[in-house]
């Protein structure tokens, strides 16, 4: 709890962030979300996994929304995971 | 107003030229939905604008593969572009609006926008013609592998009488020649036998008829074969056999070729004295939680250099550092081919002047029976 009365996420580091985003995805995409998430932030952000920064975030929720527009035409899921992904950049 | 109508005469010029792109060409936008389709794309694909445009492109394109099993949205080119991030050329069978099939090579790429992806455009041409030249390529090559089969066959089996002494003794000098000749003899058919596979291949005309087959026992058989040349060889060989693996359906003939592929190499690239390493598994973990055959032949042979690794799945080639040893640079290739049928994967950890271990998985779901007119032979 901080002085104000609000509190404050825990910081997401040492592949914390990763491991947030891939919890969120098996959400969505189940099993696969793991591998998944792992190659989008190798192909797209040339990164490991574990040097994921929340500046990182909102490029990657781009790739992976627009991928995943391509396996399900469910557009208000897509747009439901790309704010929960959205909602980790702010994470300090 | 002059901005808007600077802007509406851009965007007539650009619709102009997707319109003109002589192969077919469609664009999505970020949710997957077709936004634009040039008039060539409708043709082949004998749809209209309202059936396309504004439709969700899995929707729109059914396509599928050369064994007629349709493409999953995963397995769309235009999904692996995105997820891979670049260009990806892929070819396939697009279905049009009256059932028919239209065989199309498609390149897609994703569009960015200052860096963000807003979508991607797919630009496809029929490749009908291009698949009758390789089918009466195919043809002829079956053929002509067919006629030339004939002759080794009849002088193997002559020269075999010949070796075992039946018409009358042979002495040193003619024996070793004899051998020589039946060498040479069973090489030949060995690549008759690889022309005959890749051109059966080619042309999809051989059948997959699958039974419960038990990896493990086709190991054993291989490594029973290639026995005679473990011996010869003085090769340390190390089997391992888990007693969990359950039989699989799967056609026996192309099982048997990934076997006898890879436990032939490990045995003919690995030098005398080498070690050689069989194991047929079963595999229940993160990347085949419903279990998979898991087939790992490992030897202290030549190894790949590491520049060519990434060719050693392609038709023809053979490594550098093994041009000294007899083979057709078939085998891999066809092995391959088998192990993608059956929906399993292949890979290779290797190191030039210490060895290769191939792994192989296999699903337990097997393969799909498919008709056919001719059989691929191991």
């Amino acid at each position: 709890m901080r002085m104000d009365g609000s509190t404050q996420a825990a910081p997401l580091t040492d592949g914390a962030l990763y491991r947030r985003i891939v919890e969120i995805t098996i959400d969505y995409l189940g099993p696969a979300a793991e591998k998944f998430i792992t190659r989008q932030i190798q192909v797209h952000l040339n990164k490991m996994p574990e040097q994921l920064e929340p500046q990182d975030v909102i490029k990657l929720t781009d790739w992976v929304k627009i991928a995943i527009a391509l396996l399900t035409e469910d557009s208000k899921m897509v747009d439901a995971y790309a704010k929960d992904l959205h909602a980790l950049a702010s994470v300090k | 107003m002059e901005d808007r109508a600077r802007i509406e005469e851009e965007r007539a010029k650009a619709q102009a030229v997707f319109s003109s792109i002589g192969d077919g060409a469609i664009a999505t936008d970020e949710h997957g939905s077709i936004v634009r389709i040039n008039r060539t794309a409708l043709d082949m694909l004998g749809a209209t604008e309202q059936e396309t445009v504004g439709h969700w492109y899995p929707k729109v394109i059914e396509a599928e593969d050369a064994f007629g099993k349709p493409l999953t949205p995963i397995e769309l080119p235009i999904t692996k572009s995105i997820v891979e991030g670049k260009p990806i050329t892929h070819k396939s069978f697009y279905r049009r609006k009256d059932g028919s099939l239209l065989p199309v090579s498609a390149t897609v790429s994703p569009v960015l926008l200052d860096g963000k992806p807003i979508g991607a455009v797919e630009v496809f041409r029929d490749i009908t013609h291009e698949l009758e030249f390789d089918r009466a390529k195919g043809e002829f090559i079956s053929l002509a592998s067919h006629q030339l089969k004939t002759p080794p066959t009849a002088i193997k089996w002559s020269l075999g009488i010949l070796r075992d002494g039946t018409v009358g003794p042979l002495n040193e000098a003619q024996k070793d020649l004899i051998d020589g000749m039946y060498g040479i003899t069973e090489r030949m058919i060995e690549t008759v036998n690889a022309l005959l596979n890749i051109s059966r291949i080619d042309l999809g005309t051989f059948n997959v008829d699958p039974v419960p087959v038990d990896y493990a026992d086709l190991a054993r058989d291989s490594v029973l074969e290639y026995g005679p040349k473990i011996k010869e060889k003085k090769l340390k060989l190390k089997e391992t056999y888990g007693k969990d693996v359950p039989p699989v359906p799967a056609d026996r003939g192309l099982a048997k070729i990934i076997l006898d592929n890879l436990v032939g190499n490990a045995v003919k690239y690995t030098p005398e004295g080498g070690a050689i390493g069989v194991s047929v598994t079963l595999a229940k973990d993160e990347d085949d939680p419903a279990g998979a055959v898991r087939i790992s032949v490992a030897d202290s042979g030549m190894g790949i250099p590491q520049a060519q690794q990434s060719r050693i799945f392609s038709k023809m080639f053979r490594a550098s550092n093994v041009k000294e040893v007899e083979g057709t640079g078939f085998g891999l290739y066809i092995t391959k081919f088998v192990v993608d049928l059956a929906g399993g994967r292949i890979w290779f950890d290797s190191k030039e002047g210490e060895g290769t271990t191939f792994q192989v998985r296999l699903p337990l779901a097997g393969m799909r029976r498919k008709e056919g007119t001719s059989k691929l032979t191991a």
